[in-house]
């Protein structure tokens, strides 16, 4: 009787899940401006396997991992894997000087603000969200640094799906 | 929500530390049971320790050979330590069967340990609830009550909670039956009957469960546990009482005086 009394969608409420930054949901979705004058957005991003990363340059792991995401991004664009790196609230400049110096070739997006990092829970850096194809996280790292092997698993995890 | 813990400069993840903590304090729990026992408790907590580290090692291994494509071109990498590079799975698999081994080898099977264990059970599944109340999953469903947390953008039952409060009352019933003299096994059921019907009860509060026609697994699996659980128990009583008067009817019988046969 309880069980039937209280199965989803019954009596007791409904199991209705937003947006959210958590594995399993679907990725919220952020707009920002790119280090290149673009525009770019998760939304727009569906159909591709995602690896969002939030980091920033004064930030040790960060600087540590870009090296191999840059290799798996050179190795997996032609698949369909975007790998966006989300600079955190630092001056657009900082965050060239230092894709120049990482000879960075994956795009990089500018949080200026903070809401994109306020709207996925960073608390932490870095961070990396793995999203499919149909914009649901799959996988979250936090921290670093993240070795070549260890990304790779992830995305062709991604394309799995 | 608390995912990650910043102390002195060390980021700390809460559910990770969580169930490690449940881990540790029910190894404690079930080695202390068993000295009191007259068990060799410290080795009861060896088994579990050594069976935690296969575990940990059976998981990364499993997940590097699962991802062979990617680690086989860096195989170094492999000894990196990560908690997001493990596969549940063979983790499971190789601690358990290790800590088997270990508890055959040292000959520390006894018809009592399933009742010794259960309470150290009771005491990591409060560490894994805790853990999910840390890290946001397994979160309940939307409410507004005095106590709701909010949640993944809107107010919720912290089923966590209720979970890890149920799970402490459930040691509490075990550790007052280990205290008494029920029979071998009523505790180990009395843990799964009673964490069954926990679950059909709490999971009512619990969002994103599986369904099957229409009602929660959880649910469902929980109250076929509690069923089958009081059903054992109540096996394990009739069995003691029908054995103790087969004992009660051979001793009526052996002090019996002798039967006097007819005598010229």
């Amino acid at each position: 009787m309880w069980t039937w009394y209280t199965r989803p969608g019954g009596a007791a409420g409904s199991d209705i899940i937003a947006a959210a930054a958590r594995i399993g949901s679907a990725a919220p979705d952020i707009t920002l401006d790119t280090l290149d004058g673009k525009t770019i957005s998760i939304a727009a991003l569906k159909g591709k396997a995602v690896v969002l990363n939030y980091w920033a340059s004064w930030c040790p792991p960060c600087r540590a991992e870009m090296g191999a995401l840059n290799e798996v991004y050179r190795d997996y664009r032609e698949r369909g894997v975007v790998i966006l790196g989300v600079n955190q609230m630092e001056p657009a400049a900082t965050a060239a000087a230092f894709v120049h110096q990482q000879k960075l070739q994956f795009p990089i997006a500018l949080d200026i603000d903070g809401q994109a990092t306020r709207l996925y829970r960073v608390s932490a850096l870095p961070t990396t969200y793995f999203i499919d194809r149909n914009g649901v996280i799959r996988d979250i790292i936090y921290g670093g640094p993240m070795t070549r092997p260890l990304i790779e698993s992830k995305v062709n995890a991604l394309l799995a799906h | 929500m608390l995912p990650l813990l910043h102390l002195f400069g060390l980021t700390i993840q809460t559910p990770l530390l969580a169930v490690l903590l449940g881990m540790t304090l029910g190894l404690m729990l079930i080695a202390r049971l068993a000295t009191e026992r007259g068990l060799k408790g410290n080795e009861l907590f060896d088994a579990g320790f050594y069976g935690l580290i296969a575990g940990v090692l059976g998981a990364r291994a499993g997940y590097v050979v699962a991802n062979f494509a990617a680690y086989g071109r860096e195989p170094l990498s492999a000894l990196i330590p990560s908690t997001t590079a493990l596969l549940p799975e063979t983790g499971w698999l190789c601690g358990i069967v290790f800590a088997a081994i270990y508890l055959w080898r040292k000959h520390l099977f006894s018809p009592d340990l399933p009742d010794l264990i259960a309470p150290g059970i009771a005491v990591f599944a409060m560490g894994m609830a805790l853990g999910s109340f840390f890290s946001g999953d397994s979160f309940g469903i939307p409410a507004q009550l005095p106590w709701s947390i909010y949640l993944w953008g809107e107010w919720r039952h912290p089923v966590q909670l209720y979970e890890a409060a149920g799970l402490a009352a459930i040691l509490v019933a075990l550790l007052y039956l280990l205290r008494r003299r029920v029979p071998e096994g009523v505790v180990a059921l009395a843990f799964v009957g009673l964490y069954g019907g926990l679950r059909a009860l709490i999971d009512a509060t619990r969002a994103g469960v599986p369904t099957l026609f229409g009602l929660r697994i959880t649910q469902l699996a929980g109250v076929a546990a509690a069923v089958a659980a009081l059903w054992l128990i109540m096996e394990l009583y009739a069995g003691r009482t029908s054995a103790a008067r087969v004992q009660t009817d051979a001793g009526s019988l052996s002090e019996a005086p002798p039967v006097k046969t007819g005598e010229p």
